[in-house]
């Protein structure tokens, strides 16, 4: 008797991994907020994990969580609809509709990422960044310093 | 294996039908964190303190983000609970790993609704 790698098997292990990742992300997640009681602190670490470079990492959060999803509405199927003689079709399915939700989300969050690319690397003349600038006193600042305080820039600017 | 060790710490049937529950409420919640705070937050995507203090000043976001924190909890640490099942044999560790992961639950728990709560009700 040996394995067959089948559908069903592939599923139940990407399943199964994704969901161990899962839980270890909301763990981490959980921590890290609570931790951000302080709004500056919070600000300041906003700043970071939303870096173009951290947005395109979320990426691969949302893929995870849309395979964990989907593979979970075959699971629910399966279960409470007797569908299991169609569990293959229905994987593959999922797997094309998985391909469009993914896409349909990847699209704004590469956009946002793209232009917190541009803001970083100080390119283009941002709304947010002159509004940033007007907010905090800042003027024509390029980094991502959106929640930099009037005391940042007037401590740099030797003030 | 008698009935009353395949039952000990395992959600048993309670378990297999909330695993599925759970996962259903969580696909409405996960999507509606996703839509404000990856897909469609203003000003391209910057998440900032009073962004996130303006979304929960309403008392219906507070009890989405609860609910939120609540079902990803119970049909996360149900899920591990699982993987436990699957792996560990001995009895005394399975009731031991089983225990510690419902502590870090109800720890994680209090940790996530402070958050959400004390954000809410905090300074700013």
């Amino acid at each position: 008797m040996h394995y067959r790698w089948k559908t069903g098997m592939l599923a139940w292990v990407l399943f199964r991994i994704t969901g161990l990742a899962l839980v270890a992300y909301l763990a981490m997640h959980i921590m890290v907020i609570s931790k951000l009681h302080d709004p500056a602190k919070f600000n300041k670490t906003m700043d970071f994990l939303g870096s173009w470079q951290f947005r395109m990492l979320e990426l691969g959060l949302f893929a995870v969580v849309v395979y964990h999803s989907l593979n979970g509405v075959r699971i629910f199927l399966v279960d409470f609809f007797n569908a299991s003689v169609h569990q293959a079709r229905i994987f593959w399915t999922l797997a094309v509709v998985g391909l469009i939700l993914f896409s349909a989300g990847a699209y704004p969050m590469i956009s946002h990422a793209m232009y917190w690319k541009d803001v970083q690397s100080g390119r283009g003349s941002h709304a947010i960044l002159q509004k940033a600038s007007t907010d905090n006193c800042c003027p024509g600042q390029v980094e991502v310093t959106a929640h930099k305080s009037c005391d940042d820039c007037a401590a740099k600017e030797g003030k | 294996m008698s009935e009353r060790e395949r039952g000990l710490g395992s959600g048993g049937a309670f378990g297999w039908f909330f695993q599925r529950i759970t996962g259903a409420i969580l696909l409405i919640t996960l999507l509606g964190h996703f839509w404000v705070l990856h897909f469609f937050p203003p000003d391209h995507g910057a998440i900032t303190y009073e962004s996130v203090m303006q979304r929960l000043s309403h008392p219906l976001w507070r009890t989405f983000d609860l609910l939120f924190l609540v079902f990803g909890l119970y049909h996360g640490m149900n899920g591990v609970t699982l993987v436990i099942h699957d792996y560990v044999s001995s009895k005394g560790w399975r009731m031991a790993l089983v225990g510690t992961l419902w502590v870090a639950a109800v720890f994680f728990l209090l940790i996530g609704s402070m958050t959400i709560l004390g954000l809410a009700g905090g300074k700013a």
